[in-house]
Parts: structure tokens; C-alpha cells; sequence
């Protein structure tokens, strides 16, 4: 007896202390008025999209974009070449197997030129203004690499190379178009949708990079960008590579959505506030320019 | 403003300038004058009583002993005077003297304890000198902790810790649930410093903060000054921590062994030459691994152990001469996989070095000379399912010091001093997605660049009572802190004054200037500890503090109660925080990744102790508000601090039942700390695919709140006499006795139905209870 006694008397502060545990509790929503939030970045050449949607509470169910894009907002977009105002449109994502819905305008944007955004919901006006004046970087090679390391991990990938512009700040991140099969998944959540794809069929997808590349320390130095492609690939399949030149408030704004990314399943890294270059909403309207396309043969499976 | 850039030339003349005015002020006139002086002694043992009180009865004056047991009383000639010492938990002896030379006077104190009866009665003047000073000294601010009080309180898992104490003191928050680290007024943990036997430990913790790296075995004496700063004191904006080792019996051979739920410790000293040198030697060590070992089955095999392990020897060369060595190491380590995706492995470990030299140049002049060495290192691996976090941090310090205490008169003590500081930094760290393969290399701390400052400072100070109403105190301190890019000096004037109400009740009031050059960097993730200290530089550049603080001081029954209310003030410059987005990889470029601001922290705090009686404690609360305010965080608006806790309520009581049993117990209550969660979600689509989903809308920094912190512990403390041993002591406790589930910290997650975020909260530590078993022979 004596002896069980000092057993339990030795056992039961671990078995208490082991006891501390995690639950799942109340956390109440704090007071919380839905905002606008808007991505919209004008390229030289090409005719204006915007996406608008709303912002929802935290503690709510799981959303898409269609559920949470604004469509009783006025958007005009004022140029040289008149005003431009946007409608509704959509497109489907076949791999998602979803509308995406956004505004698009209908006269092109020039090179160089202002263009100011006005943006009319519930009675409020939103405006903001950007230049169309960055210049496009040419690709000067590209390659294959089966196995690199970065923030993000080990991966393989293609390595892009291109020369900095002198002179100018400017920041870059890269892009992908590709055309893929329902046999095709993501890399990461290994996703792949065949409901909606049938066999056979083939979509575009594309791919940018998160990474913003500043070239704050190294102006006018020769760039090299390995990236990590976002859905998997055989031997023969071909992709177009461009690099995006975005001007400051773009780079800043998808520079914090990448960090915040990271902070949100990193638990080693600080939480990211996210910006805004319109007041009164989150979001960016700005400027981008693309490089000429290069055509890219994936010399392997990545599977 | 008080310029923070004066030359090392420019300081040197300024106090040497101010030395002889402030001689010349602090020569009373006191005719034909001797002094009294000698050092104060517990009797059984032989160990210094640090802050006993020595009280000229005829002159209505007198004089408190130093960290060494020395006093110095200065008194005008007469036939004969009564002069009393006393000192609590001993009884009181008075000495009649004639004052017509100066004396030497070496007192040893009765404790209480070895008297059989009488501890009540004995114990009342004792209790109402030391009560007194709570009204009569001109220091506010300044919390003592017997450390026989520390042994009575509860403990968990059977080990009683000083820094937990300290913790229940007014204007103290506790960090997080079970650790040991705390915030002083607002300040935040790296703005402690906490000093064994003058030597810094950079991180006092076992157990991940559990405990305390201090055994109370080998401990002598603690101090917490929190405001009102003498001008000896800096380095730091919040707090210092003094804890003196014991010197060990001088007269007789003592041992002492404890076994506890996780750790067994033994303690040895006594003479080396009887009267004249003595030693200690203490160790303590967990077993938690040697106990689990035979149930391991190899894979996945966690792991944890820590020891310590102090040692002190003193010598003494003359009457006028004192040689001390005190050395002391700790270390932890702990390795622990779970299936669920986490996994760390933690090593760190503190080790010190002192050596002193006390030197009477004379009845009223004090000298201490000491060379301190001290070297700290922690090494974190940690693995949360895909991403890995490696960090090393180490500092090694040599400092040398020395200091002048000069009693010219009763009313006078004036210290003077220099400090100088060799800080050797070695930080790197590596952290990201796991690699193909999950082998990450380890970090070689060779291959880690160093980076080494220096700190000087010289200070004076003038403790001066002007009469029975009126005391003041005043000093300057004038730190240099020397870098490979940057230099740094400042003037940090200090002052306190006391006006006495009524012979029960005072009125104190303070302001203080300080200066900090080193910064531990606070996470607000959730991570493990990486305790991550970085220098001053030209970009981060020295954190500087000013503290206001109005007291209101009063006893009451004759010193049974010693009550104060106290007001603060504090204003932080230059606070650091990592930038949003941070995680923290190439130390070499700190720098960089940090961020500045400004902190403010205002309160009130009420302390009504009672240290007579069968019924001794505490009851200690605090009112406060502590904000931050940084332009690159929270889109420049201010938030509160994470430890900002409204409210903070501590009660203390140990109950002496009879010579045998204690009861002792202690309740705390603090309003939750902040923590940030986002109160919207937007959806990105422009970004591409990688960019697809959803984002978190953050409104500002600290929005939420945990849950309140509460729980009660309780002890009892049985003393036996068994024949194979002097004394014999069991020890049971609960901690928590509730078991309330206390929040440790929240994080977000997804519900598998719903698909909706949820808030999960970690709580640690339910009811634990303890016992451990403590014999001396």
C-alpha cells in the first residue's frame, strides 16, 4: 500500500501536467464592417480589368469569388483616349470549376499615359491614379533546374534570366502561361479537377510568381529568377515565360499578400497588416509591363 | 534635454567636478565625531546579514549593513550610547558604547529559529526597524524578498523559485503561464537585469521558464528595484534583480540534500579555516531522464534534463581585508518529437564567474574591487510541419568594477564608482520550408562572426538625510557604450526625495534616467523561445527610459503593516520589435529586419506586507496601462503592449501553525494579455494561382485579449527530527488547486466541416501536486 502510494504520488503530477491541453473556444468577431477590395493593374496594349469584391468578417464560412464580388459598383477608368467604362464579365476556371468575375473595359491602355480610376459603391467615391511608363525587361536565357533550394523549400524549376533596367527603381516577379490537361495537379495542395475538365480537353492556366524582386542594392545588375512552376509537367510541355515590371505600389501591395501568405502558415514569422495605394479600401490600382514572351520546353516529368 | 552625446572627457571632468561639492555638502558639523563600524553576522552560521538595521537610540539615528554585512555609523562624542541591531527572523541585541574612539563593532544575530520560544515577542523590534524603513529611507521603489520566505511559499513540482516571488510583487507581470520571466512597469523582458553576485544571467530559466535557474539553497538575499534608481544601477530601463550568494558556515560543517518530484539537490559548506574562509558548494539536478530511460523504446525518444550548480568560497586576509569567489553554471537541454508535426530541440546554459575584493580603507570608507565573467548560449531547433526554424544566440562578458561607499555622517552615504563591460555577440539563425530529404546542417556557433562592444560608466551617488522630516537622494551615472560603427554616452541623472507626514507616514517621490544598449528582440509569433540578443549599432540604436513615481509610504500597529501606494510614470524611446513579415534568419543583418517606436506605461500599485506574527505576506495590486507606438507597425497607430494587463493581484500568506507545521498559500489574478487575430478575410484573384485564396484583413496590432489568468497554490511544510539527520522537512503542494484551465496562448484554425476559422487555445499547467523531502545534517 505504502509503496502504490509513493507511486501515485510520483505519477500523478505528469499525468496533471500532461493534461494541458487545446480546445476549441468562442472567439468572438470583433465589430467588423465589410470593405471593397480591389486588384487592378493596367498594361500597356491590353484593355483594363478590375476585380472587385468585398471583404467578409473572419469568423465566417468559406467563400468564393463569385460570392463576394461587388457587382453594383460604377468603375470608369479616364485616359487620353476618353472615359472607359467597365462592365461586368466573367470567366470560367475550368480547373476550379468556377466563374470568376471581374470588370473589363474596353479601350486599350496606352504607353505611357495617366489614368485615373473612379470607383462609386453605396453612395461612396473611391479614386486613384496611375502612369502606364515601365518599361519591359527582355529574357535572356532560360533553362531547366531539377532541384533548387529557396524560402519556400526544395523544388525543381526554371531559371529565367534577364538584365535590370539602370537607372530606375523597378521591381519584377515572374509569369507562366501554360496549357494543361485534367491529368495535371497543383504542386503544393496536389489539386486537379476532372469534373469540370473533360478528358482530353486542354486549358490555359497561369502562373505567377509571389516573389517580388526590388533591385533597391543591385540597380542595372544581370537578374536570375528560379522558379518554382505551380502545377506539375512532362517532359515536352510547353509554357511561355514573361517578367512583369511593376510599378512601386503594385510590387509593395502582392510583396505583403506574399508575406502575409507565408506568416499565415509559418508560425516562426511576424503577422503582415496588408496596405492599400486607394484610400478608404484595400488593394492596388497600378501599372505593369511584360516582356516579350519566350517559349519554354520542360526537358523532364515533374509529376 | 539632456544631451546623449558627451565626450568620455567631458563626463570625466563633470564628476570630478561634482565629487568635492558633494564632500563638502556631506561634511555635517558634527564637533568632536567617532564612528562605529564592523560588519553584522548571523551567529549560527556566520553568513553576512545584508540590510540589517543598525539604530543609534540615544542620537535617534542610524545606518542599514551593505550587500557585504558592513556598516559604518557615524556619531557625535558622548559618554555612552545604545546602539541596536536588528534584522527580522533574529533576535535584536543592543550594545552599550562609549564614544570616546572610533570602534569596531562585529556583531552576530540569534536567529529566531534556533530559540524555543518567544519567536512572536523577540521578533516585534526587530520588525518594527524594519517596517521603519519603509517610511524613512529616501529609496521607493525597492522590494526586498527574504529568501527564508521564498522556502515557505509553494512550489511547483517541489521546487521553490525566487524569480516566481518576484513575480507576486507589486508593478511585476508575469510573462506567460508557469515561466519565470516578468515585465516591470511596462518594461519589457530584456529590460531586467538580473545579477548573481554582480554577474548577469542573461536567461535565469530551467524547465522552459518553469523555474528558475537559481537554487534557493545557495541563495542569500534577493532585491527588486524597480524605479527610483540609485545611480550604481544601469544597464537597464525596468528593473534589477540583485540575488547574493551565500558565503557558507564558518563555523561548522553543514550539509543539506532535497529530493523532489523531478530533481534531487544537495548543498555542503563549513570552514575551510574556522572563522576565516568558508565555502559552498550546491547542486541540483533533474532526473527526469534517467527515470524515463527504461521505458524508451529508442524512436522518437524525447528527452529533457537541467542542472546547476553554485559554488562560493570567502576569505578573510585581515580585519580590513575580504576575498570572495563565487562561481555558478546551469544548463537545460530537452529534445522532444510528436507525431503531429512538431518537433524541437533546446540547449542553452549560464555560467558566471565572480571575484571581489573588500578593502576598508577605514572605519567610514568601503572599497569593493570584482572581475565578472559570464557567458550565455542558446541553441533552438525547431520543426512545425513543413517549416524549420534553427537559431543560435551566445554572449560572453568580462566585466570589472569598482566601487567607494564613504560614510562621512549618519546622514550622509555617498557611492562612487566605475564599470567596465566587454560584450562578445554571436547570432545566427536558418529557418524556412524543410528541405527534399528533411536534413537540414546544423549550426557550426564556430563558423558565427562575432560582434563586440564595450559599456563604461562612472557614477556618484549621495544618500542624505536631511533631518528627521526630510531625505533626499541624488546621483548621476554616465554610461559609454563603444561599437565597431557606433559610440553612445549619456547623462542619466537620478534623484528621490522623502518627506516625512507623520512619524508613521512618508511621502516619496523619484524620477530616473536610464539607458540600454543591448535588446532581446520580442517575438509576437508563437514560437518557441529564441532569445535573440543583439547590441546597440548605428541603426539600432540605444533604448533610453525616464520614470517619474510619487509614493505614499505608511505602517501601521507599530510596523506589523507596512502599507504603500505608489504612481508611475514611464516613458520608453526607441523600443524594438521585428517588422512585419520577419522571420528572423541572417543575424548579421539584424539590423535590418527590426523596427523602432516608443512605449509609455502608467499605473498605480498598492503593497501591504505584514512580516511579524504567526501570519506573515503579502497583498500586492497594480492598476496599469502600457501602449507602443511604432510607425512601420499598425499603420502607425498606437496599441497596447502584449503584457499590458489591467489588472494584477497577488496574495501571499505563509500561517505558522506550530513548531511543526506551515501552511502556506498564495492567489493570483491578472487581466489576460493581447494578442492579434484578423477580423476580416479578403480573396485575391489578380495574382495568379499562387495567389489564389484568402488573406486576412488585420484591423490593429493586440486586438484581443486571452482569457483572465487565475489560480490558487497552496503548500504545507511538516518539520521532523529524524535521528539520522539534525532536521528533516517535508514539503507538499498543490499548484493550481483548481485546476483552472488558464489561456497560454490562441491560434486559428480550420473546422473540417464547416471550413470556417476557429480559435483553439493552449492551456499548460492544470492542478499539479507536489512533494518533496529536505533533511540538513
Amino acid at each position: 500500500m505504502k509503496r502504490q502510494m509513493i507511486r501515485l504520488l510520483l505519477v500523478l503530477p505528469f499525468a496533471t501536467v500532461a493534461m494541458g491541453c487545446t480546445k476549441t473556444i468562442n472567439v468572438e468577431q470583433q465589430p467588423y464592417e465589410s470593405r471593397l477590395a480591389l486588384e487592378g493593374l493596367l498594361m500597356p496594349g491590353s484593355t483594363p480589368q478590375i476585380f472587385l469584391t468585398k471583404t467578409v468578417p473572419f469568423f465566417t464560412s468559406d467563400q468564393t469569388p463569385s460570392t463576394l464580388f461587388v457587382r453594383d459598383a460604377d468603375l470608369s477608368i479616364e485616359g487620353p483616349d476618353g472615359v472607359d467604362l467597365l462592365v461586368v464579365d466573367s470567366t470560367y476556371n475550368q480547373f476550379y470549376c468556377r466563374y470568376e468575375p471581374f470588370y473589363r473595359g474596353s479601350i486599350p491602355i496606352r504607353f505611357d499615359a495617366t489614368y485615373h480610376l473612379r470607383l462609386t459603391h453605396s453612395e461612396r467615391l473611391y479614386e486613384a491614379s496611375t502612369v502606364t511608363n515601365i518599361p519591359a525587361v527582355t529574357i535572356t536565357h532560360t533553362e531547366y533546374v531539377s532541384e533548387f533550394v529557396d524560402i519556400y523549400g526544395g523544388h525543381e524549376g526554371v531559371i529565367v534570366d534577364f538584365d535590370d533596367i539602370p537607372g530606375r527603381a523597378d521591381q519584377y516577379r515572374f509569369e507562366m502561361t501554360r496549357l494543361l490537361d485534367n491529368t495535371h495537379e497543383t504542386v503544393d495542395e496536389r489539386e486537379y479537377s476532372s469534373a469540370c475538365l473533360p478528358d482530353g480537353e486542354i486549358i490555359e492556366v497561369r502562373d505567377i510568381g509571389r516573389f517580388i524582386y526590388f533591385d533597391d542594392r543591385l540597380d542595372g545588375a544581370p537578374v536570375r529568377f528560379v522558379v518554382e512552376p505551380a502545377h506539375t509537367h512532362r517532359k515536352g510541355d510547353v509554357a511561355f515565360l514573361y517578367i512583369q515590371s511593376l510599378d512601386r505600389a503594385a510590387a509593395d501591395y502582392y510583396d505583403r499578400l506574399d508575406r502575409q501568405r507565408e506568416a499565415n502558415v509559418n508560425p516562426f514569422i511576424e503577422p503582415v497588416f496588408l496596405s492599400s495605394s486607394i484610400d478608404g479600401l484595400i488593394g492596388v490600382f497600378g501599372a505593369m509591363n511584360r516582356s516579350p514572351v519566350v517559349e519554354f520546353i520542360f526537358p523532364e516529368d515533374a509529376l | 534635454m539632456i544631451s546623449r552625446y558627451l565626450s568620455v572627457r567631458t563626463a570625466l571632468c563633470l564628476i570630478a567636478a561634482i565629487i568635492p561639492v558633494v564632500l563638502f555638502l556631506a561634511t555635517d558639523s558634527l564637533g568632536q565625531a567617532f564612528t562605529i563600524s564592523g560588519i553584522v553576522r548571523d551567529a549560527d552560521s556566520g553568513e553576512v546579514l545584508i540590510g540589517a538595521n543598525i539604530h543609534a537610540l540615544s542620537f535617534g539615528t542610524g545606518t542599514v549593513s551593505n550587500r557585504y554585512g558592513f556598516y559604518s555609523l557615524t556619531l557625535p562624542q558622548a559618554d555612552s550610547t545604545t546602539i541596536a541591531y536588528t534584522f527580522i527572523g533574529f533576535e535584536p541585541q543592543v550594545k552599550k558604547v562609549y564614544l570616546d574612539e572610533n570602534l569596531r563593532l562585529d556583531i552576530e544575530l540569534i536567529s529566531t529559529a534556533t530559540l524555543l520560544d518567544g519567536i512572536v515577542v523577540t521578533a516585534e523590534s526587530a520588525a518594527e526597524n524594519m517596517a521603519e524603513r519603509n517610511v524613512r529611507s529616501t529609496r521607493m521603489s525597492v522590494v526586498d524578498v527574504p529568501i527564508r520566505f521564498v522556502e515557505a511559499l509553494p512550489a511547483i513540482l517541489g521546487e521553490q523559485d525566487v524569480l516566481k516571488v518576484i513575480q507576486l510583487l507589486p508593478g511585476v507581470q508575469s510573462a506567460q503561464e508557469g515561466t519565470t520571466g516578468f515585465h516591470v512597469r511596462g518594461g519589457n523582458l530584456d529590460q531586467n537585469l538580473v545579477e548573481l553576485d554582480e554577474a548577469t544571467v542573461y536567461n535565469p530559466n530551467h524547465l522552459f521558464g518553469l523555474f528558475s535557474t537559481f537554487n534557493s539553497r545557495a541563495l542569500n538575499h534577493i532585491e527588486l528595484v524597480k524605479g527610483g534608481f540609485p545611480a550604481q544601477y544601469g544597464g537597464r530601463l525596468s528593473s534589477v534583480v540583485r540575488i547574493s550568494m551565500r558565503e557558507g558556515n564558518r563555523k561548522e560543517f553543514v550539509g543539506r540534500a532535497g529530493i523532489g518530484l523531478i530533481s534531487a539537490q544537495l548543498s555542503l559548506e563549513g570552514p575551510l579555516i574556522k572563522n576565516r574562509t568558508s565555502y559552498i558548494i550546491s547542486g541540483r539536478r533533474s532526473y527526469i531522464d534517467i527515470v524515463a530511460k527504461p521505458f524508451q523504446t529508442g524512436q522518437n525518444d524525447n528527452t529533457y534534463f537541467f542542472y546547476d550548480l553554485n559554488a562560493k568560497v570567502n576569505h578573510q586576509l585581515s580585519a580590513n581585508d575580504r576575498l570572495y569567489g563565487s562561481f555558478f553554471t546551469g544548463r537545460d537541454n530537452a529534445e522532444y518529437v510528436d507525431s503531429g508535426g512538431l518537433g524541437y530541440g533546446i540547449r542553452f546554459g549560464n555560467s558566471t564567474g565572480t571575484f571581489r575584493w573588500n578593502h576598508l580603507f577605514g572605519p567610514k570608507l568601503f572599497s569593493n574591487v570584482s572581475l565578472i565573467f559570464n557567458q550565455y548560449f542558446i541553441r533552438v531547433n525547431t520543426i512545425h510541419g513543413q517549416f524549420y526554424s534553427q537559431n543560435y544566440s551566445g554572449i560572453r562578458d568580462a566585466t570589472a568594477k569598482t566601487t567607494l561607499e564613504y560614510y562621512p555622517s549618519p546622514r550622509h552615504t555617498i557611492q562612487l564608482g566605475a564599470v567596465a563591460t566587454k560584450h562578445v555577440f554571436k547570432s545566427t539563425g536558418t529557418g524556412g520550408q524543410l528541405p527534399t530529404g528533411q536534413v537540414v546542417t546544423t549550426i557550426d556557433p564556430e563558423r558565427i562572426p562575432q560582434r563586440k562592444t564595450s559599456e563604461y560608466a562612472f557614477f556618484i551617488q549621495d544618500d542624505w538625510n536631511v533631518n528627521d522630516r526630510a531625505g533626499i537622494s541624488a546621483g548621476l551615472r554616465v554610461p559609454f557604450y563603444v561599437a565597431s560603427d557606433a559610440n553612445y554616452s549619456a547623462l542619466e541623472p537620478r534623484i528621490s526625495v522623502r518627506v516625512a507626514v507623520d512619524s508613521a507616514s512618508s511621502i516619496k517621490a523619484s524620477y530616473t534616467r536610464m539607458n540600454q544598449f543591448i535588446h532581446l528582440v520580442p517575438s509576437s509569433t508563437a514560437s518557441l523561445p529564441t532569445d535573440i540578443w543583439t547590441p546597440s549599432s548605428k541603426i539600432t540604436k540605444p533604448q533610453v527610459a525616464t520614470q517619474y513615481a510619487l509614493g505614499y509610504f505608511r505602517n501601521f500597529k507599530e510596523g506589523k503593516y507596512e502599507t504603500s501606494l505608489e504612481l508611475y510614470y514611464k516613458e520608453m524611446e526607441r523600443q524594438v520589435l521585428f517588422r512585419e513579415g520577419t522571420q528572423l534568419l541572417a543575424y548579421e543583418d539584424i539590423d535590418n529586419v527590426l523596427t523602432f517606436g516608443r512605449g509609455w506605461s502608467y499605473g498605480a500599485e498598492l503593497f501591504i506586507r505584514r512580516q511579524l506574527g504567526r501570519l506573515t505576506g503579502w497583498l500586492s495590486y497594480t492598476l496599469s496601462w502600457t501602449r507602443q507606438k511604432f510607425d512601420a507597425l499598425n499603420r502607425g497607430a498606437s496599441f497596447p503592449f502584449k503584457y499590458d494587463r489591467r489588472h494584477n493581484l497577488a496574495v501571499v500568506g505563509t500561517y505558522r501553525l506550530n513548531r511543526r507545521w506551515s501552511l502556506s498559500s498564495n492567489f493570483i489574478f491578472q487581466t489576460g494579455p493581447a494578442y492579434t487575430l484578423p477580423v476580416g478575410r479578403l480573396f485575391s484573384n489578380l495574382g495568379g494561382d499562387l495567389y489564389q485564396g484568402l488573406f486576412y484583413d488585420y484591423d490593429r496590432f493586440n486586438n484581443y485579449r486571452l482569457g483572465s489568468y487565475h489560480r490558487l497554490d497552496i503548500a504545507a511544510t511538516f518539520k521532523t527530527h529524524p535521528r539520522w539527520v539534525k532536521e528533516g522537512e517535508l514539503v507538499i503542494s498543490v499548484y493550481n488547486i483548481y485546476s483552472r484551465l488558464n489561456p497560454y496562448y490562441v491560434f486559428l484554425d480550420l473546422d473540417t466541416t464547416s471550413g470556417e476559422p476557429v480559435g483553439k487555445q493552449v492551456s499548460l499547467l492544470p492542478i499539479v501536486p507536489s512533494v518533496s523531502y529536505n533533511v540538513r545534517f
